[in-house]
């Protein structure tokens, strides 16, 4: 019978047949139609018997024999889902190691998804808390943040669409003084009327909102209130700043919210700025002090402002050439601030901000511990349901359907799928103060539990359960049922192939995240330890402020000579900033030069004689400020400034300032030193001899003997000044804090890097698990035929390390990439070279091994006659 | 009276069911009619009208055992009733009721 593979009746007939027939009627049926169609194969032809068949089937497709829509059996199935429940626990008990590795894993997986989905959403909420915040709008340039004074009033005038212009400018950190309290108190601003309108700053006390118009009136937010005040009414008090001026408290707003790029803790009525400049400062178009607001009706009208912003950019400088605007990038621009946290990095943002970079980094770090987690699930549940392939074929002898045993396994996967969840809330519950410190921000405990943070568990939970389930559920029961019963049958090169695949995904996404952290450290420590041109140790930064700042201007000479008596302070100096501050961009010129050559600006510093020798900068060129000498301006540039403003002989050139304020000699060069953070290039400095205007001093101490000089500082300014706070940073410190963004990131990606490798871990441990038991007898056959426990040992480990090292193969490109993109937002960074791609993968493939030796050698180690006697 | 409607093809099946006795299955039973009826039919509609007089409770059916043919499907054998029986010979009864009332005539011309 040679032929029968080609003696049977058209199969997709027969499979239409088998779909639309009453199961009760179909085999009796299939049975009358195949004896018909063996008659005619006799008696006519294949063909024939064929379409026989064919018609036969047609004319059975009616009703009466076509199955019926709704099942005919309404059983109650309430016993059955009570059996999958006590069986899916029955399980998890009976298989205790892998199920709680599998759960451990997922919790894990879902604890530290969560802690970044909440991550996510408050960088995600800023500003949301503003009733306008869609229709609010920065207008500033391309390139700067601020804007000028004037910009308010020509607004108001060209810009009709916008319904209110706000402007406010930083009042920095003040001296605060009260009847009961004294320190300095970051974050003043002054602002106008409108901008408590806009961001609906409602005054909790006081009613007189109409005196926020008049000078000297100040209005607080509710914990500087309760600081500055205790409990007592704080409206119709005096507040003292600096120790001179006294502004009248008129009322208390709530606190502004913390996802804000606005951060203020008190505000100074806005005609106050304007009393204390002068109005040469105050209607000078250039000069970058204010941040402008602008409220519009809709989106709509802010989309079209600017579509003309253009346009009004000229009409503001109209003595400007157009060209000459176009340059400074000077173009207007209506900014929505619900984008400036995350988008906006413009020169002076009032706050440091964010980056969309890092919620896209952050977002793929979830997901993919999420889906590493999934694949352990996967794996684990997949191999511990093929042990239960004996219960499957029970199940199926006694008539469960497919549907039915995909829903049992898909439960199953739910129920632990939900109880990781479970233990991953109470262990994000757990680390959330821990990862608070860790990111530095203000995820609360109780916001844990919101009505969206609840959808977005569930979804998780459903996601992961579904993630997971599927393919075990689909892959047990597809099994046949007698295949079932033999429990030692090895899976499929399918299921095989596909554990591998996800082995090797693991693997990669961990060696991929191994390496990105290994490069974020590397980076990071550069940053920390790069040589910046000036010696940042033991250099302490005190602010002088107000009466002491007045004792100083005076008396300096005397100060800093008793100061550095002491002999554990080698040396003190003024200057106007610290590093990494925004320092004044000025526009300088060499005197005599050709109108026609446009000069970039040039960033400057006001110091004293002591400043260079003080912060170990090295002279090139020239001398250092001589107190009796320089009574007039004189300047010290860095190497950029020279090259920037064209100068071969530099020292004695004369430059002056666009406003013709500042004139005088060059009478030093100085090397370039980083003061800003290296994200930035070096640019053109100029230090500027003006001690006056300075309001830092810097103290170089002798590095043993840092308490001592402390208290002997301090002791030195009481006695100037008996009621000055003594307020000071070390300067290594404000330095690390610059790199904050990347500090953070570091140990975050670093904290879940360790997670992810560690959830790999745990899902290896169990495959091994699995995979040792299968090759029970194969390994028990081996060692009787001799081989040694070594051998069996790197037969069960070769397989893993060459899916490990594909997984290494795969991620240098990966974690180049990653590296390449990230890097690239420093202007001073690191060379990436090839060891930094090959370091993570031998580590994980160690980790990987030694994980596996418990499997491997409890495997190597048995006795073969346990394996053998079964059967 | 009436009150079983048999229809006229239910009626041939049920009949050639009885005739073959413990060998009526689906085949053998559009065999036998088509020997001695002269007439094709087919097995949809016959197995329609199976199902339905077993449904009636006409005939009662059960599985027999399974052989090589048939793609090893077993046969499903049909059986009459009581019921069947006792409906088989009223509308037998009635329709000699009506044979008998014809003249005699009416058919001699």
């Amino acid at each position: 019978m040679p032929k029968t593979q080609n003696i049977t009746p058209p199969h997709w007939v027969l499979r239409f047949f088998r779909w639309f027939c009453n199961p009760d009627f179909v085999e009796d049926l299939e049975g009358d139609l195949f004896e018909r169609f063996e008659r005619r194969v006799d008696e006519k032809s294949l063909k024939a018997a064929k379409w026989g068949f064919t018609k036969d089937v047609i004319r059975l497709f009616r009703p009466g024999i076509i199955r019926p829509l709704t099942s005919s059996q309404n059983l109650n199935n309430m016993d059955m889902y009570t059996n999958y429940l006590k069986i899916a626990f029955r399980n998890i008990r009976k298989q205790r190691i892998s199920s709680s590795l599998n759960i451990l894993g997922l919790a894990l997986g879902i604890a530290s998804s969560l802690l970044i989905i909440l991550h996510l959403k408050s960088e995600l909420s800023y500003e949301n808390s503003y009733t306008n915040a869609d229709n609010i709008y920065r207008i500033s340039s391309l390139k700067w943040a601020k804007s000028s004074p004037p910009l308010k009033g020509f607004l108001e005038f060209h810009l009709p669409e916008a319904s209110r212009i706000s402007q406010v400018a930083a009042f920095g950190s003040q001296i605060v003084e009260t009847d009961d309290f004294k320190a300095e108190v970051e974050n003043g601003y002054y602002v106008d009327a409108e901008f408590l309108k806009m961001f609906d700053l409602d005054f909790l006390n006081g009613n007189s909102q109409s005196k926020f118009h008049e000078p000297y009136k100040i209005v607080l937010t509710e914990t500087m209130a309760n600081q500055f005040f205790g409990h007592k009414d704080p409206v119709g008090k005096v507040v003292i700043l600096n120790d001179r001026e006294e502004y009248e408290v008129i009322g208390v707003v709530q606190d502004l919210p913390k996802n804000s790029h606005l951060k203020m803790n008190y505000f100074v009525s806005m005609s106050t700025f304007y009393k204390q400049r002068p109005e040469s400062w105050t209607s000078n178009k250039n000069w970058m002090v204010t941040y402008t607001y602008a409220l519009f009706d809709d989106h709509q009208s802010a989309k079209y402002i600017n579509t003309r912003m253009q346009e009004v950019t000229y009409d503001f400088y109209p003595d400007d050439a157009k060209e000459e605007v176009d340059n400074a990038q000077a173009h207007f621009r209506a900014f929505p601030i619900k984008s400036i946290h995350l988008h906006s990095h413009k020169e002076q943002e009032m706050s440091a901000n964010s980056d969309i970079t890092f919620i896209y980094i952050f977002s793929a770090l979830a997901v993919f511990i999420i889906l590493i987690a999934c694949v352990n699930f996967i794996n684990i549940f997949t191999t511990q349901a093929i042990k239960r392939s004996k219960e499957v074929g029970v199940r199926k002898v006694l008539g469960a359907k497919k549907g039915q045993l995909v829903f049992q396994f898909l439960s199953e996967a739910f129920i632990t799928t939900l109880i990781a969840t479970m233990l991953g809330l109470f262990l994000a519950n757990l680390a959330l103060p821990a990862y608070n410190e860790l990111v530095d921000l203000p995820i609360s405990y109780s916001g844990l539990l919101t009505k969206t943070n609840i959808e977005i568990l569930v979804g998780l939970v459903l996601i992961v359960g579904f993630l997971s389930g599927t393919y075990p559920a689909f892959y047990i029961a597809r099994q046949s049922s007698v295949l079932s019963q033999k429990s030692d049958k090895t899976p499929n090169s399918i299921g095989v192939l596909i554990r591998k695949v996800l082995v090797v995904f693991q693997f990669t996404v961990s060696i991929t995240l191994l390496t990105s952290t290994l490069i974020l450290l590397l980076q990071t420590n550069y940053l920390k330890s790069k040589d910046l041109g000036f010696n940042k140790d033991q250099v302490v930064a005190i602010k002088s402020y107000g009466a002491f700042r007045t004792y100083l201007a005076e008396h300096w000479e005397i100060f800093h000579s008793e100061l550095t008596q002491h002999t554990s302070i080698l040396n003190a100096a003024l200057a106007s900033n610290l590093i990494g501050d925004n320092l004044s961009v000025e526009h300088f010129t060499p005197q005599g030069a050709d109108p026609g050559i446009d000069y970039p600006s040039s960033r400057v510093m006001r110091v004293d004689d002591n400043y260079i020798k003080t912060m170990g900068i090295s002279l090139l060129e020239g001398r250092d400020f001589v107190t009796t000498q320089d009574s007039i301006d004189a300047f010290v540039l860095n190497k950029k400034a020279v090259e920037s403003l064209g100068l071969e002989n530099p020292i004695g050139a004369i430059i002056e300032n666009s406003s013709g304020e500042a004139k005088g000699e060059i009478v030093g060069v100085i090397d370039d030193f980083h003061f800003t953070s290296l994200h930035d290039q070096i640019e053109p400095l100029i230090l500027s001899y003006k001690p006056e205007w300075t309001n830092q001093i810097l103290v170089k101490l002798e590095g043993s003997r840092i308490e001592e000089s402390m208290a002997q500082i301090e002791s030195k300014i009481k006695e100037v000044s008996p009621d000055a706070i003594f307020d000071y940073q070390f300067l290594d410190s404000r330095l690390d804090d610059m790199y904050k963004a990347e500090t953070n990131m570091s140990k975050i990606v670093n904290a879940f890097s360790v997670l992810a490798i560690f959830i790999s871990g745990l899902g290896l441990f169990g495959l091994m698990a699995y995979v040792t038991e299968i090759r029970t007898k194969e390994i028990g056959i081996r060692k009787v035929l001799g081989a040694s426990g070594l051998k069996i040992v790197s037969i069960l480990t070769g397989n893993f390390t060459k899916l490990i090292l594909l997984s290494m193969v795969i991620s240098i490109p990966a974690s180049y990439f990653l590296a390449q993109n990230w890097l690239a937002q420093f202007a001073f960074k690191i060379d990436l070279s090839w060891w930094m791609f090959g370091v993570a993968g031998p580590v994980i493939l160690v980790f990987a091994l030694v994980t596996i030796s418990f499997q491997t050698f409890k495997a190597a180690l048995a006795n073969p006659i346990d394996a053998l006697r079964n059967e | 009276m009436g009150k079983y409607n048999l229809g006229e093809f239910e009626e041939i099946v049920l009949l050639t069911v009885a005739i073959l006795k413990d060998e009526a299955y689906g085949i053998a039973i559009i065999d036998e009619m088509e020997n001695r009826l002269k007439r094709s039919v087919s097995i949809g509609a016959l197995q329609t009208v199976l199902r339905r007089l077993e449904k009636k409770g006409f005939l009662s059916s059960e599985f027999g055992e399974a052989t090589k043919v048939r793609g090893g499907k077993r046969k499903r054998f049909f059986s009459i009733t009581a019921y069947g029986k006792k409906v088989l010979t009223e509308t037998k009864e009635q329709r000699m009721e009506l044979w008998n009332a014809i003249p005699e005539f009416s058919f001699s011309a």
